[in-house]
C-alpha cells in the first residue's frame, strides 16, 4: 500500500445542488474544512503499521481513505491484493441474519467467491468460538460474540493487507490474545497490517511502525517506542495545562443545597494538576468542598468508573474511620484521597458523594451531594513497568525453579 | 469509449455475482421472512392480481379487446393488461426501491469496504424476479389457451434484457441522485405515474394518436411492453421499435452508471 500527498478536505456546502454540481464536475464553492493536511504513507508486505492519535487527530479518516470508503481529496492511495477491513465491529452484519449467513455475506463482499467460503467456514467459526450460536440469528449476540464473529471472518479470509480501526480494544483478554497471535501468524506469510488504536501497548507489540497523528497533521514516524513516547510525552504536556474547574451543570445526582462541590483535582507527586497520569503513579484526588448548611458529621467519599461505568473503586471518609467532625455554615473543608494509580490505561471518571451522620457498615443519615463525573483523569501505559493487561496491576512477583530445585509446595517466596 | 465503460463495469463486478446473489435472496427473503406462504407470496400476488383484472374486465366494464393471437372472449383484455402490466410493475418496484438503495444504507457505505455498484441492481433484480412469477403462469395460460407455442417466445428473454439494461441505467441514476438530492424519492411518485400513463399500457400502441407516436418511439418501455404482447401473444414482435428501445436502453444504462461511478467517491461524505 502506498499513499501520496493524500488529503481530505470536507466542504459545507451552502445547498444541495452544490454538492452534485461539485461532485459531478468538481466545482469549488463553499468553506473547506480539513481533516488530514497531505501526507505520505507506505506499508511493504508483512509490515505492519500503528496510527497513533487522540480523538480527531484523523485517525479514522486516514484509514477509511486507505480502505477506500472514503475518496481522499487530493493525492492518491495504491492498493494491491484483498482488503479486509474492520473499520467499525461487525457494521456489515444484518442483525436479522444468522452468523452463519453473515458470515458468508461478509466474506463475499471481502470478494471470496462462494466455494473459497465454503471451504474456510469450519476454521472461522472455530474462530469464533460461538458454538451453536452461529445459527442463530445475530441480534440475539452479545457484544463479545459480535467482535469474535466478525474478527474471525476478517482474519481467515488470507487478506494482503488487513486494516483495524480499535476493534481489539472490545473482547475479552483471552480473544484480544488469540487474535494477536492470528495476526502475527498473517504477518509472517506476508499479509500487511495497519492498526489504529488508543491502546499504545497493542502499537508497541504488534507493530513495526508508527505514526503520530494531531489535528490532521503528521507529526513524527519512527520506532512505536519512539511515537508512543512523544504521544505520552504531548499528552501529558497539553492536559497538565488545564486546571480544572467543575461546571455546575455537570453536578447531577442528589444535592440538597447543604454543600457544594467547588473543585476537584487530581494531582501527582510533584504537586501539578493533571489529567493523565502514568500507570502504577502515586496521585492524589482533591475535593475541595463548601458547607452552605452545618452538619455534625460530614463525610466525603469517592468512587472511580471506567469508561464502561464499571465502579473499580469506592470508599468514604466514614468507611476509612475519618472523622471530619461538625462544620460551620460557609466552611470550606479540602479532602485530599491519595493512592496508587495500578490502572490499566484507558479513561476514568470519578463521582463524588457528600453525606451527613455515618452509621453501621458505610450507611449515612442525610445524603447531601452526589454526582457522577465530577472529574476524569486518563492512565497512560507504564513503559518502565511489566506489561500486562487485565484491570488492576497486580504487581506480581516470579520466581523459577527447576527440576531438583523446586521447593514444596508449602514453600513458596510470597 | 465503448471499450474503456465495459473495463469499468468489469472492474466494478469482476467476481462479484456471489454477492449480487447473496445480496438479491436477501432482499427477498427480508421481503417474506416469517410469512407463512414464504415464497408463494410473489405468485400468489401475480395470481391475484391477473383474476381481479379478467374479473373486473370482463364482468364490470364488458370491456371487449381483439388481440391478435388470442381468442376473442370476455377474458381477453385482462389477460392483456395483465401481460403489459408485468414489465411495467417490475420497472416502476426497481426505480422506487432503487432509489434508496445508496442513501438508505449509510452503514454499508461508510463503515464497510462494500462494492456499491451492486446495490442499484438488488432491486432490478429482486423485482424482475419476482416479476417471473407473473411471466411462466401467464405463457402457461395463453398455451393452454390456445394449444400454440410461438416460437417468438425465444425473443422474450432478449426483450428481458433490454428491460434489465434500461432499468439498471435508471435505478444507477436515481440511487446517485437520491443522495444528493433527497428529494428524488417523492419526486419518482408522480414521475413513474406520469410514465405509466404516457406508456401505451392499459391502451394499445394504435389508440396513441399519430401525432404523439414519436415520442413513443423514445420511451423504450413502450417497445418493451409492446413486445411481452407480441411475443407471448401473437408471435410477430415489432423489431424496429424493439431495435431502437435496445440503443436507447444501453444509452441509458450507460450514462446511468456513469453518473453513478462519477459520484460515488462522494457518496461516503454527504450520507
Amino acid at each position: 500500500m502506498r499513499a501520496q500527498r493524500v488529503s481530505k478536505t470536507y466542504r459545507r456546502f451552502t445547498n444541495q445542488w452544490h454538492r452534485l454540481n461539485a461532485a459531478l464536475f468538481g466545482d469549488r464553492t463553499g468553506e473547506d474544512f480539513t481533516a488530514l493536511e497531505p501526507l505520505d504513507l507506505s506499508v511493504a508486505r508483512g509490515e505492519a503499521l500503528g496510527i497513533i492519535g487522540r480523538n480527531g487527530s484523523g485517525k479514522s479518516t486516514l484509514l477509511k481513505m486507505i480502505a477506500g470508503v472514503l475518496t481522499p481529496t487530493t493525492g492518491t492511495i495504491e492498493r494491491h491484493g484483498r482488503i479486509s477491513a474492520l473499520l467499525e465491529l461487525g457494521s456489515g452484519f444484518n442483525p436479522e441474519f444468522t452468523g452463519r449467513e453473515n458470515v458468508f455475506f461478509s466474506a463475499a463482499v471481502i470478494g471470496m467467491s462462494q466455494a473459497e467460503i465454503a471451504e474456510r467456514y469450519e476454521s472461522i467459526a472455530a474462530f469464533a468460538e460461538l458454538g451453536d450460536f452461529i445459527d442463530q440469528p445475530v441480534k440475539t449476540y452479545s457484544s463479545g460474540m459480535f467482535v469474535r464473529l466478525a474478527f474471525a471472518v476478517a482474519v481467515n479470509v488470507d487478506p494482503d493487507l488487513m486494516i483495524i480501526d480499535e476493534a481489539l480494544a472490545v473482547g475479552d483478554v483471552y480473544f484480544q490474545q488469540k487474535c494477536f497471535e492470528r495476526l502475527r501468524e498473517l504477518r509472517s506469510r506476508g499479509s500487511s497490517l495497519i492498526f489504529v488504536s488508543h491502546d499504545s501497548g497493542a502499537i508497541h507489540r504488534l507493530c513495526d511502525t508508527a505514526i503520530l497523528l494531531d489535528r490532521g497533521k503528521l507529526l513524527m514516524s519512527g520506532t512505536p517506542k519512539s511515537v508512543i513516547a512523544a504521544y505520552e510525552t504531548h499528552l501529558i504536556e497539553e492536559r497538565d495545562a488545564i486546571r480544572r474547574h467543575v461546571p455546575a451543570e455537570l453536578l447531577q445526582g442528589v444535592e440538597r443545597d447543604e454543600a457544594v462541590l467547588e473543585e476537584v483535582h487530581v494531582v501527582r507527586g510533584d504537586g501539578s494538576v493533571t489529567e493523565a497520569v502514568v500507570s502504577d503513579e502515586r496521585v492524589s484526588i482533591r475535593f475541595t468542598l463548601r458547607f452552605l448548611v452545618a452538619q455534625d458529621d460530614p463525610h466525603v467519599g469517592f468512587k472511580i468508573r471506567d469508561r464502561f461505568g464499571m465502579v473499580l473503586f469506592e470508599t468514604n471518609t466514614y468507611c476509612m474511620n475519618e472523622v471530619i467532625g461538625p462544620v460551620d455554615v460557609g466552611e470550606r473543608v479540602a479532602v485530599d484521597f491519595p493512592f496508587l494509580a495500578s490502572l490499566v490505561q484507558g479513561d476514568y471518571t470519578i463521582s463524588i458523594g457528600i453525606a451527613n451522620g455515618g452509621f453501621g457498615e458505610g450507611l449515612f443519615k442525610k445524603q447531601l451531594v452526589y454526582a457522577h463525573e465530577v472529574g476524569h483523569f486518563k492512565v497512560l501505559r507504564n513503559l518502565q513497568g511489566i506489561m500486562w493487561s487485565g484491570i488492576v496491576n497486580l504487581q506480581p512477583g516470579v520466581y523459577v525453579y527447576r527440576n531438583a530445585d523446586i521447593p514444596d509446595v508449602g514453600k513458596a517466596l510470597l | 469509449m465503448t471499450l474503456a465503460i465495459p473495463g469499468g463495469v468489469r472492474a466494478a463486478f469482476g467476481g462479484r455475482w456471489y454477492l449480487l446473489r447473496l445480496l438479491v435472496a436477501r432482499d427477498l427473503a427480508a421481503k417474506y421472512k416469517g410469512a407463512i406462504l414464504g415464497r408463494a407470496w410473489p405468485l400468489v400476488i401475480q395470481l391475484s392480481q391477473l383474476l381481479v383484472f379478467t374479473y373486473l374486465f370482463a364482468y364490470i366494464f364488458h370491456a371487449r379487446a381483439t388481440v391478435p393471437g388470442l381468442p376473442a372472449s370476455a377474458t381477453t383484455f385482462g389477460i392483456w393488461l395483465f401481460a403489459g402490466l408485468l414489465p411495467w410493475n417490475a420497472f416502476a418496484a426497481s426505480i422506487t426501491q432503487g432509489a434508496m438503495t445508496i442513501a438508505g444504507q449509510p452503514n454499508l457505505i461508510k463503515k464497510v469496504v462494500f462494492p456499491l455498484a451492486l446495490l442499484p441492481l438488488v432491486p432490478v433484480c429482486s423485482a424482475f424476479l419476482e416479476s417471473l412469477f407473473g411471466v411462466v403462469p401467464l405463457i402457461a395460460i395463453v398455451i393452454a389457451w390456445t394449444h400454440a407455442v410461438h416460437s417468438s417466445l425465444m425473443l422474450l428473454p432478449v426483450v428481458m434484457g433490454i428491460q434489465l439494461l434500461f432499468t439498471s441505467g435508471i435505478a444507477y441514476a436515481v440511487a446517485a441522485l437520491t443522495v444528493f438530492l433527497r428529494d428524488t424519492p417523492q419526486a419518482l411518485g408522480p414521475l413513474i405515474l406520469l410514465g405509466f400513463y404516457a406508456t401505451p399500457i392499459v391502451y394499445s400502441f394504435a389508440m396513441v394518436p399519430t401525432a404523439i407516436r414519436p415520442f413513443e418511439v423514445v420511451n423504450p418501455m413502450a417497445a418493451i411492453v409492446a413486445s411481452y404482447r407480441d411475443t407471448i401473444f401473437s408471435g410477430t414482435p415489432h423489431l424496429a421499435s424493439l431495435g431502437s428501445a435496445a440503443a436507447i436502453s444501453a444509452i441509458v444504462a450507460l450514462a446511468g452508471f456513469a453518473l453513478f461511478r462519477r459520484t460515488r467517491g462522494a457518496f461516503a461524505d454527504v450520507l
